[in-house]
């Protein structure tokens, strides 16, 4: 026997006595009035509002544009908003002396999250849980990557908080630094560095502040110093600057220089590390020049010498004197502080230029457009670098006929060969 | 989807109430008022019910309610760190705290990494997932909702595919002729197909696009036959199916409210009953005890059917 399935679409009879009771007693009692307008509207009423009679839906507000620094309480009128996590970065520390109490039982979780990717909109959370259990948190309206490090950079018994915010956007490694400490209960925000928009009260208000912090221990007392990275420009490495806490407040003092480094093969898999020590400053035309002070070179650990710019260069190691003349630039070329670093035209060149099989170090001696290398060319006996002779322009290196070629700016290729010494002689003008 | 179901949540907080508001209200006026009001008030808190979005503007934030809470955070139950079992990392990547006992140059990290922070204060994989309460509680929601709505229509696609296979068009000239004056003293245009069917033992109308008016394969009576193709028909003028279908809807949405199973038990009642005040309309005082005969015996059947 077929059975007719179920099927919520259709008007089946109901089997139920009470349904069927009901009805029989709705044909007895077939004629009925209208119910009143007043009922009618209210119901309609009642109806329409089922949604706002339970409203447990939050707000949304515009985010504050402010730094803002609290213990956790709310104030009064300004509602807390919590944005919709989106890809949230976050970072947690614990066993922590945050307070006074000289336990290591605390607890920071610092939260950045930018909603719907929409960069810069956001919001970095830095929430301290206390080993008594209380929970401090400050706020920073800003988006980044973040590091959290905990240094006793003011108090032998506790420690600071220091948040690196690396920018999420920027190509050479932008970042903010704020110093956090817990003072009176509150979590309050000690110094920053690297704020664009509060210079008056930025550390470093010259910008340029990068990632890539150090710390270091101080000599001077049981604390610990900061040292901050600033970027001169993207060709060097950043300048440091060391923060300490007087006592009072802090403090940013500049090494004012900074180090770059090159990797030069010397020969056979051997390898010499050189530290090119690079400040800055206004020459007698005013302009801002990058100089390399000292050139430190290094096999290993081990320091084998130590070259510093001399004015004016010591006498070339040549064959005669019209060479001497060629490779010697007039001191009104020399650049005004040391060797060059601007990078760019003025590179550093390091190359076999007297075919002994070991690299030789060109290091930019002149700041105008006739690019001259002083040439400091590898003694293998000695170990060191020993200057010999100032070359101009893009020089091409001719091994197969043991000659050099100059590329002046004005007069064109000059050529050079060395002699059965070792000393170099001019050729003269032209190409070989 | 945090929004859909906070707006869901509050719906059903109000629907209940509204629910029980109208229960109560029927049952005192059932004897007085007409079911055809019961059932308008019904279709009007279904479609309230059928749209889980806010009605009424929202407040702005500049106009704050008297009373604020901030809304709990979102618990997270679930938390996948591919390679790392704590998010304290850390002291695992090789640090220490710096701390005072080092003594002037003593390491503060591992020597290669010459005491840097950037890069290497571990921070939250960004390949992680997490799953969180309300994401859980929208996961069930939508899988119950998706089961009952499921559920409908394979039952429906089944007595589809039997209708293929056991109804026929009614070929009875006298059920034919009935139907037809009826749907003219019922003023239908547009008319239900009407069908012979095994296995039923009561008239039923049946589908929502394409509705067929079912008819038994055993002979009904004149009498029976007449009322009971006259009270099918005043459902499909009605489209008593249509409002049962958003009572469904709304079920399926609130499946989680017993409530709502509740109001499409009451929907379903009221309806019939409506159905049945709009066919005495049509009817002498004289043939309701005859209508309400055909009744019991089409029960009777039902009954007698079950009891086999």
């Amino acid at each position: 026997m077929t059975h007719l399935p179920p099927t919520f679409f259709a008007t089946a009879l109901s089997r139920s006595a009470r349904e069927t009771e009901l009805r029989l007693l709705n044909i007895v009692q077939w004629k009925k009035g209208r119910p009143p307008i007043w009922a009618m509207i209210l119901t309609v009423l009642t109806i329409l509002s089922c949604g706002g009679l339970v409203s447990c839906q939050k707000t949304e507000a515009p985010p504050a544009h402010s730094l803002r620094h609290d213990s956790g309480a709310t104030p009064q009128g300004d509602p807390e908003v919590t944005p919709t996590p989106s890809d949230p970065e976050v970072v947690s520390l614990d066993g922590l002396t945050l307070d006074h109490t000289g336990e290591e039982d605390d607890r920071v979780t610092v939260t950045s999250i930018c909603p719907g990717g929409l960069y810069p909109d956001g919001m970095t959370t830095v929430e301290v849980t206390l080993g008594s259990g209380e929970s401090l948190s400050w706020e920073y309206p800003y988006p980044c990557f973040p590091s959290v490090l905990p240094l006793f950079l003011t108090s032998p018994g506790r420690q600071s908080l220091v948040l690196e915010m690396d920018d999420r956007t920027s190509n050479y490694g932008a970042a903010q630094y704020f110093i956090l400490e817990i003072e009176d209960g509150l979590l309050v925000e000690r110094a920053h560095m690297g704020l664009w928009d509060s210079l008056e009260t930025d550390l470093l208000p010259d910008g340029g502040v990068i990632s890539g912090l150090e710390w270091t221990d101080r000599e001077d007392s049981p604390l610990q110093a900061l040292r901050v990275p600033v970027l001169i420009d993207k060709w060097h490495e950043p300048c440091y600057y060391t923060l300490t806490w007087d006592g009072a407040q802090f403090s940013a003092v500049s090494d004012e220089y900074f180090t770059d480094t090159e990797v030069l093969p010397l020969t056979n898999g051997r390898e010499l590390t050189l530290e090119l020590v690079g400040r800055w400053d206004y020459n007698a035309l005013d302009n801002l020049e990058l100089y390399y002070s000292q050139v430190r070179v290094l096999e290993g650990d081990a320091l084998l010498q130590t070259i510093t710019p001399q004015f004016p260069l010591p006498q070339p190691w040549v064959f005669d004197g019209d060479t001497a003349a060629q490779v010697t630039p007039p001191q009104a070329n020399y650049p005004s502080f040391g060797f060059s670093a601007e990078y760019g035209f003025h590179n550093l060149d390091l190359r076999d230029v007297n075919f002994d099989g070991f690299a030789d170090l060109g290091l930019p001696w002149d700041t105008t457009h006739n690019d001259v290398h002083a040439w400091y060319l590898w003694n293998e006996q000695d170990q060191q670098f020993e200057y010999s002779f100032a070359l101009q322009g893009d020089l091409t290196v001719d091994r197969e006929r043991g000659l050099l070629m100059e590329n002046r700016w004005e007069e064109g290729p000059h050529c050079y060969y060395y002699n059965a010494h070792g000393q170099l002689v001019w050729l003269g003008p032209g190409g070989p | 989807m945090d929004n859909l179901l906070l707006t869901l949540g509050a719906l059903t907080l109000g629907g209940s109430a509204a629910i029980l508001l109208l229960a109560l209200a029927s049952r005192s006026t059932r004897s007085r008022y007409g079911a055809r009001w019961r059932c308008w008030a019904w279709l009007l808190l279904c479609l309230r019910l059928a749209v889980p979005l806010p009605l009424l503007p929202q407040v702005q934030a500049e106009i704050p309610a008297p009373i604020q809470l901030s809304a709990p955070s979102d618990t997270v139950i679930y938390q996948y760190r591919p390679g790392s079992g704590t998010q304290n990392t850390f002291p695992e990547q090789g640090f220490e705290t710096p701390g005072l006992t080092g003594g002037q140059g003593a390491p503060v990290s591992p020597p290669e990494q010459s005491g840097q922070v950037s890069g290497q204060i571990p921070q939250a994989p960004g390949t992680g997932y997490t799953l969180s309460l309300s994401q859980l509680s929208a996961a069930l929601w939508l899988t119950g909702a998706g089961a009952m709505v499921l559920w409908a229509a394979f039952s429906h696609l089944r007595f589809l595919r039997y209708l293929r296979r056991w109804a026929s068009p009614a070929s009875d000239s006298r059920a034919v002729c009935v139907f037809q004056k009826l749907c003219s003293e019922l003023g239908l245009v547009k008319r239900p197909s009407l069908l012979v069917c095994q296995g039923l033992k009561v008239p039923m109308l049946a589908g929502l696009l394409r509705p067929v008016l079912l008819l038994p394969q055993e002979p009904l009576t004149d009498d029976a036959l007449r009322y009971s193709l006259l009270h099918e028909l005043t459902h499909f003028r009605r489209r008593d199916i249509w409002l049962k279908t958003l009572a469904l809807w709304v079920n399926a949405l609130h499946w989680f409210n017993p409530l709502a199973w509740y109001m499409v038990r009451l929907v379903e009642r009221d309806m019939e009953l409506a159905c049945d005040e709009a066919a005495l309309r049509t009817l002498s005082r004289e043939e309701h005890t005859a209508y309400g005969h055909t009744i019991l015996q089409a029960v009777n059947r039902i009954q007698s059917l079950k009891s086999l």
